[in-house]
């Protein structure tokens, strides 16, 4: 039983490999008008969460959060417990600039999910945070939570008056329920970065986690491009979508602190609003659809952007790849295939002006939702050999040396632990790549050590991949499905 | 060294109808005649909405684009025509909904009670502007320009009433800029950075061996960097404004506030770093007066100031909250 409008709710996947999707859509009537009691048609967010099991193709209710979330964001912890952060009660937030207190806002309030109990709890006051909706938040190797500066701000009108905190890269510590304030991406040194601060409907992927010469993980780095950024003209601001590509670095030092930098790569080839990212088992990222500009502001009047483009991590570079055969914009969607291939599909824009869902000449060619999937196949399939696994262990403790049965040991280039998908309006909070330390190479076979604890990758799916140098590329296997526990 | 960190925020659109482009919108002329106790308004919504609110004893009915009643708001509260289709499209955005086979015009009304309140807002598609976009030769007047009008009758215990207004087109013409002058590292080891926003958002990060107390709206100690951490001024006016900002309801509501007491220093963070919103830098108003508008030059709307206190040394930052009129390339 699913009881509860999914739409728009976010989703996880437990540790035990059950699927979360928590909060969602209903419309009711409330008063919105500043100091009268008019009713006006409202957008609520649902406190509902619900489980579906793979196994037994079943859904099952489970506990309700204390607030109503429309695009919240989810984030499981080291413990295996899931945060849930911002989404909003109430859609249409009145802003008085005069009597700002009086003005809406996104849920500050943070929650926290047991799987054990199937119950939500708040967390304390000063765990508060003004976030935007579908905020790009990731798990630390420290075991903090990181915000990346990346949101959606569904706002042709009534910004929240507090969204300057958006721009704001922060951490979040799960032990003592407080934020610390990292800095500006983008103003941290010199010249102001013409892309710095918050970027609306960009992704943030975590590029591969890699362990330091002593075998700590000390540093993150996260990848965002496209978008509509906030230095031109926040929320709502500028409609047009951006070429604009960083990277911001979360490191952690000895003593527990943190420190953020930020750097620009090379720009996209389209500018676009709304690409999905997906990184590759060879630590290479890839940007699908989207479109020119924000079709939230101006829905179905852009021009949607069907050409993927390739990221090359070494030389942070863009490079435009193969063209899609539909139009994909506003919540289109895209995922690592385990076999290495990237599935992409999805495309539900809101009616042309939020009235009809008619094309206008020159503008959006498809107006209608396109429920149709499409499979993109990476340079490195065309590459030549790939290298294979002949077995691995389908469970991994933290710590644990394992046996990878392979031909290729002699010649792989690393070895790759990424969590499996679970992505929705370009947000997936798990998202994450280890790569394991390769300890001994013998005949047929490589031994890796599984991450040391579940803050550098928390319990539950994961896919292994073996990646070999093949001329200029870098080929992944097959990924191999584990379960990673304590 | 002046450093400037531009930001821009945008006007906020006015309590009218918001369409997909931000430049075209409805307005509200006329209510033919008055109604006395009666308030008809356009709301902003993801369309534009029209909101009744009738306390009156007279029952007020909207009519369909026949002519036929398809909402009576009055001392029953609101009672909707579910024969109507009107009554099902006026619940949608974008007119997309599901019709009832029996809801046909012209049916015989079938009317239920949907709020026991004299008052309701419905998406209004009268209202609504077709998506063709602006006129080439309208936007480039950059003028406050009539696309079209729209009419929506009701009747008012048997009266025809008329509501009119009309679709204009009222181009962008500028932004509001919060910008920091001065320098962006006060004191040694010390960094400001301004976030954009509504209401901008200062941060500070201090690397150095001394705290730095930030002074609040009304000369008191309001926060305080240090190696040990951060601490804030539980008597700040300052401060409590901030932690009501920040969901901090109930710390606020606990503080005594008095901007004259001693500080009464409390940890609210183990970093030496700090964020808060600085509603010093706050334009209260939509837009700059007309004056300013009507100049179409850069004009300083507010100046504000947030002292700091390092090692014996007083600084002021200096901010300025800014009108920039987009510009426009002469032929």
């Amino acid at each position: 039983m699913n009881d509860g409008d999914l739409f728009c709710a976010d989703q996880v996947q437990l540790a035990d490999g059950r699927i979360m999707a928590v909060g969602g859509t209903n419309y009711y009537r409330d008063p919105a008008i500043p100091g009268t009691d008019l009713g006006v048609v409202e957008l609520e967010g649902l406190r509902n969460s619900r489980i579906y099991d793979p196994t037994t193709n079943q859904w099952t209710q489970s506990g309700s959060m204390n607030y109503g979330r429309w695009y919240p964001s989810l984030v499981t912890l080291p413990d295996g417990k899931i945060l849930v952060a911002s989404g909003v009660s109430k859609l249409l937030k009145p802003v008085y600039p005069d009597r700002p207190f009086d003005s809406g806002t996104n849920v500050k309030q943070l929650e926290l999910y047991d799987p054990a109990t199937g119950q939500w709890s708040g967390l304390p006051e000063s765990a508060n945070r003004s976030l935007p909706l579908f905020p790009r938040l990731h798990l630390l190797p420290d075991g903090h939570i990181y915000y990346d500066v990346a949101g959606q701000s569904f706002n042709p009108f009534g910004q929240a008056y507090d969204e300057a905190f958006w721009n704001l890269g922060t951490s979040f510590d799960p032990a003592t329920n407080r934020w610390t304030d990292l800095g500006v991406p983008g103003l941290t040194t010199g010249a102001p970065d013409p892309g710095f601060g918050f970027r609306g409907s960009t992704f943030s992927v975590m590029l591969p986690l890699e362990p330091d010469a002593a075998g700590n993980y000390t540093k993150a780095q996260f990848l965002t491009a496209g978008g509509t950024p906030s230095a031109v003209a926040p929320s709502p601001g500028t409609p047009l979508g951006t070429n604009l590509s960083r990277v911001d670095t979360v490191t952690t030092g000895a003593n527990g602190s943190e420190s953020l930098s930020s750097e620009s790569t090379g720009p996209l080839h389209s500018s676009r609003w709304y690409p999905s990212g997906v990184l590759l088992p060879n630590g290479q990222a890839m940007a699908f659809s989207g479109a020119d500009i924000d079709e939230v502001q101006a829905p179905s009047l852009g021009q949607p952007v069907k050409q993927a483009e390739l990221y090359d991590p070494v030389k942070k570079t863009w490079t435009p790849v193969a063209t899609a055969t539909r139009p994909r914009t506003y919540h289109n969607t895209g995922m690592l295939l385990p076999d290495g291939r990237v599935l992409v599909g999805g495309h539900a824009p809101i009616s042309t002006a939020y009235l009809s869902n008619i094309a206008v000449p020159g503008a959006e060619p498809n107006p209608n939702r396109d429920p149709s999937f499409e499979i993109y196949e990476p340079p490195y399939l065309f590459a030549g050999h790939r290298p294979t696994i002949g077995a691995a262990p389908d469970n991994l403790g933290y710590g644990s040396t394992i046996r990878v049965a392979t031909p290729d040991a002699a010649s792989l280039d690393n070895v790759v632990l990424m969590r499996n998908s679970a992505i929705t309006h370009l947000v997936d909070g798990d998202q994450r790549a280890v790569k394991l330390p390769v300890v001994r190479r013998g005949n047929g076979a490589v031994w890796v050590k599984a991450p040391p604890r579940p803050e550098v990758a928390p319990p539950g799916p994961y896919l292994l991949f073996l990646n070999q140098k093949v001329g200029d590329q870098t080929v992944p296997s097959v990924g191999h499905q584990m379960m990673l526990a304590g | 060294m002046a450093v400037v960190l531009g930001v821009i925020t945008v006007p906020a659109a006015p309590a009218a109808a918001h369409s997909s482009d931000p430049s075209v919108r409805p307005v509200l002329d006329a209510v033919q005649p008055a109604l006395p106790g009666v308030t008809v308004q356009i709301a902003a919504s993801v369309t534009a909405q029209l909101v009744v609110a009738n306390p009156t004893p007279t029952t007020l009915s909207v009519l369909d684009g026949d002519g036929q009643p398809f909402l009576r708001i009055g001392p029953e509260g609101v009672l909707a025509n579910k024969s109507s289709p009107w009554w099902y499209l006026t619940n949608s955005p974008n007119g997309d909904a599901s019709i009832p086979a029996d809801a046909q015009p012209g049916a015989p009304p079938r009317w239920e009670r949907v709020s026991a309140e004299p008052a309701w807002g419905w998406f209004e598609h009268r209202l609504h502007p077709a998506p063709q976009g602006v006129p080439p030769d309208v936007s480039r007047t950059h003028r406050l320009t009539t696309l079209a009008r729209w009419s929506v009758p009701f009747d008012y215990g048997g009266q025809p009433v008329d509501v009119s207004g009309r679709i204009v087109y009222e181009p962008v013409r500028g932004a509001v800029t919060t910008r920091l002058l001065g320098n962006a590292r006060p004191f040694s080891g010390v960094e400001v950075q301004l976030a954009p926003g509504r209401v901008p958002v200062l941060f500070l990060a201090n690397r150095s061996r001394d705290p730095v107390v930030v002074t609040g709206r009304d000369g008191e100690p309001f926060l305080r960097v240090g190696t040990n951490g951060t601490d804030v001024n539980r008597h700040s006016p300052t401060w409590a404004d901030d932690a009501r900002a920040q969901g901090q309801d109930l710390t606020a509501a606990a503080a005594v506030v008095d901007p004259t007491a001693p500080p009464d220093w409390a940890p609210v963070a183990g970093a030496q770093t700090y964020s808060w919103l600085e509603f010093r830098g706050l334009y209260e108003h939509d837009r700059p007066p007309r004056r300013v508008l009507a100049a179409g030059k850069t004009a300083v709307l507010r100046v504000w100031t947030v002292p700091l206190e390092h090692g014996g040394r007083r600084v002021e930052l200096r901010g300025e909250t800014v009108w920039k009129p987009v510009s426009r390339s002469k032929k």
